[in-house]
């Protein structure tokens, strides 16, 4: 057998070399995770009570030293009779800008006539204290100018609230719902959420974005 | 003149330009198989620079019917214990750290601890559009707030150091004061008929898309590895089956005017959302064919002209050859051995000399008497041309054309005179370049010699490497589009260039005649003939001066020495 020349013999140790540098590199080479290390994400499921929630974990009461918050909260019992009423206007509008539960009162702002532009809103009112067989009603002020979006109230249940009033109240004992409206929120996604402010003895505190069917979507806690 | 034989490749060398056109191809086409050899390696990502401290990223999102989106993004980061500030996502719904449900403050923050690995958990609505052929999904980083439909997922991996603002939005680099390296990322998204749609990608590379495998990822799934080298944030589109988002009411258009619309927006960055190609495809195939075009293609440029040689060669010294091709006396040397026109004579002995063919053909019309010599002193003569040289071949025809005033027939008809020396005067390169083309039609017309078309494959290799590079790899469509402009100008130049080459008839008459050419140059008397000796000499002065064997007559009535067709 022919012995190799010296050129050769330098190709060789070249590619030796060349072989063992690149194998002697920090590389490291990753590849796809197993199946079971790639789960599929699952929703988060409605519950059959508000009150169970998971989201609601997410809200932290303060110690408030035994108080509560003294305010008066929002009924949300009135939003029921409120909408019927609200509905049985003659020119009943289904697309509201605003929807508002206090605690004797449910605003609905809407555009008159659907012109968009002539916003009004339609109070509804429990009787006053002085005159109390007075019949709740409905009155309505006059148009002014405004351009916000609207969201349409045709699916909307009016239980809602008070389940998550309720819940809220049995989650969060020392705070209190300090308003419930309704909000576009076209960052979720969603034509409106309810949006519930809760406050305990040393203020508000925290917000709940539900949509329409209850769930609770966001908790924001300051 | 063009150059017959093995001549037009070895002219191709030596001159310079193309030289320099053929340096630029090879290095311009070989980078393409480099490249696809490099990118179509193994499935496997290879990390070359880990960043401190962080291991990788794994996101995996699933489409519901509604299209809402359910994300897992999991960290997987060293032991250190850190706390960091999560930026929430807009539009980001049950929050959730480590299966915790978490609370964001009214900035979208939250606080999160995190030692060796974080795992959160979140829900997207409206990150979905369906249309008729399909669904579009902006999975994450598209940088898309002012749309509220293709808005983006400001990507849920974002995490950065509290207070630390100089790194928000860089969802890496918060733990590597070098920077961020190239860290591993593993996406999978899950929906029915996913594994039949696409991915487009930003910020990964390289990337692959995985065929589906195992249990989970099915059908269903598609996933995809990467590794983040260049950008602080992986954006990621995907486009599905429509039927997997039933419950979603269809949008007019079309996926493709989608994605366009998404490719526009970010025309003006380097952000580029490219498809994240099946691992399959990303084999060593397009390596392999590119490199089988490219070694053609140096086989055309530098075997081709070697593989014409040594057939020449072996024609020449094949013994078969005397009993082939045409018939050809072989009388003794001291005799013409064929009827070759003296430019044709020329043509197949020296291809690559001057217009010595010009300067014989010239001649030979004085011999036969076409067109008149008289002389006036010791060196001046006057050719005079008749309104009709009766007699004269085509060829002919063209080279007393040339000869007349500016080189068109007078009209109307008129017998033209010329006093020489010069003959040409200032008309000499349009004169070299016409009798040129002309003397090789005259040879391909008499089938002597053929044009050269060999560098024409490079017009096609060229093409076809662009072609395989375009459809087979990814990220060098720019390199794949210049091979195939640069490639077809380069090898149609070549060709134009490239000149003829001898068929076997014009070798056969080139052997005979080379052998009567060395004959002729031996004479010394014919070496310092003049031009009026053709009245003594006669046809072995024509044929000397198209041999080369009598240079002061050939100078006398060529249109340039050095002049080339």
């Amino acid at each position: 057998m022919q012995r190799p020349t010296t050129s050769t013999r330098f190709a060789l140790i070249a590619v030796v070399l060349m072989l063992a540098v690149t194998s002697c590199g920090g590389d490291r080479s990753v590849s796809m995770p197993a199946a079971d290390q790639l789960p599929a994400p699952t929703f988060v499921e409605l519950p059959t009570d508000l009150a169970d929630s998971v989201q609601l974990d997410a809200i932290v009461a303060r110690d408030n030293a035994g108080l509560l918050a003294d305010i008066t909260p929002p009924d949300p019992k009135l939003l029921g009779p409120a909408l019927a009423a609200f509905m049985a206007l003659p020119d009943a509008q289904t697309d509201l800008t605003r929807l508002a539960i206090y605690n004797d009162s449910v605003n609905f702002t809407f555009y008159e006539r659907g012109i968009v532009g002539r916003s009004v809103t339609a109070f509804y009112r429990l009787p006053w204290e002085d005159d109390p067989n007075q019949d709740p009603r409905l009155s309505l002020t006059d148009p002014t100018f405004a351009d916000d979006p609207t969201f349409s109230i045709v699916d909307l249940d009016p239980t809602v609230p008070e389940q998550l009033v309720a819940a809220l109240a049995e989650r969060v004992p020392t705070a209190t719902v300090q308003r419930i409206a309704v909000e576009l929120a076209p960052e979720f996604g969603l034509p409106a959420v309810w949006t519930l402010t809760l406050s305990d003895a040393r203020g508000q505190f925290a917000t709940i974005t539900a949509d329409f069917t209850g769930a609770i979507l966001v908790v924001s806690q300051s | 003149m063009a150059t017959p034989g093995s001549a037009p490749l070895t002219k191709l060398w030596k001159s310079v330009s193309l030289r320099s056109g053929a340096i630029i191809l090879v290095v311009l086409l070989g980078l393409l198989p480099v490249r696809a050899w490099a990118q179509g390696t193994d499935h496997d990502i290879t990390v070359e620079r880990s960043a401190e401290g962080f291991k990788s990223v794994t996101w995996t999102g699933s489409i519901a019917a509604d299209g809402r989106i359910a994300v897992r993004v999991h960290y997987d980061l060293d032991e250190t214990p850190r706390t960091f500030d999560l930026r929430v996502p807009p539009g980001a719904m049950n929050l959730a750290v480590d299966d915790v449900p978490t609370a964001a403050d009214v900035g979208r923050h939250a606080t999160v601890e995190i030692d060796a690995s974080v795992t959160i958990t979140y829900e997207l609505a409206g990150r979905v559009r369906r249309y008729r052929d399909g669904a579009l999904v902006v999975l994450a980083g598209a940088n898309g707030d002012e749309d509220p439909v293709l808005v983006a997922d400001r990507d849920g991996s974002e995490l950065s150091l509290s207070g630390d603002s100089g790194l928000f939005g860089c969802p890496h680099c918060f733990l590597s004061p070098t920077g961020y390296g190239d860290t591993p990322v593993f996406a999978a998204l899950y929906a029915p008929g996913a594994a039949h749609g696409t991915v487009l990608v930003n910020g990964l590379d390289p990337v692959r898309r995985e065929p589906p495998a195992g249990a989970e990822a099915s059908a269903d799934a598609i996933t995809l590895l990467g590794s983040d080298v260049r950008t602080d944030d992986v954006s990621l589109l995907a486009v599905i089956p429509a039927d997997a988002v039933p419950d979603i009411e269809r949008s007019e258009g079309d996926v493709a005017s989608a994605l366009a619309a998404f490719r526009t927006r970010f025309s003006d960055s380097d952000d580029r959302f490219r498809v994240a190609e099946l691992a399959d495809r990303l084999d060593r195939t397009p390596a392999w064919i590119l490199t089988a075009l490219f070694a053609l293609l140096v086989l055309v440029l530098v075997a081709g002209p070697r593989l014409v040689t040594r057939s020449d060669r072996t024609a020449r010294r094949s013994p078969e050859r005397q009993g082939s091709g045409t018939e050809v006396p072989r009388l003794s040397k001291s005799t013409r051995p064929s009827d070759l026109s003296p430019a044709m004579a020329a043509l197949v002995v020296r291809p690559d000399h001057d217009q010595s063919f010009v300067a014989a053909t010239i001649l030979d019309l004085v011999n036969r008497h076409i067109i008149r010599l008289s002389g006036k002193g010791h060196n001046q003569f006057t050719l005079t041309i008749p309104v009709s040289p009766n007699g004269a071949s085509d060829f002919e025809r063209q080279v007393l054309t040339q000869m007349r005033p500016l080189g068109v027939q007078p009209d109307p008809p008129k017998e033209t005179q010329i006093v020489a020396p010069p003959v040409w005067h200032t008309r000499t390169p349009i004169v070299a370049r016409a009798l040129g083309r002309a003397v090789i039609r005259e040879g391909i017309r008499t089938k002597l010699v053929r044009r050269n078309r060999l560098p024409l494959l490079i017009v096609p290799i060229a093409i076809a490497m662009g072609v395989v590079t375009l459809s087979q790899t990814d990220g060098m469509a720019f390199h794949a589009w210049s091979a195939i402009i640069i490639g077809t100008a380069i090898g149609f130049v070549s060709a134009a260039r490239a000149g003829i080459l001898l068929t076997a008839s014009g070798r056969e008459q080139r052997d005979i005649w080379t052998d009567f050419a060395s004959w002729l140059s031996g004479d010394s008397e014919l070496e310092r003939a003049e031009v009026r000796d053709v009245w003594k000499l006669g046809e072995v002065l024509v044929y000397a001066v198209a041999l080369g064997a009598a240079p002061r007559v050939a100078r006398a009535l060529s249109p340039g020495r050095n002049g080339q067709p």
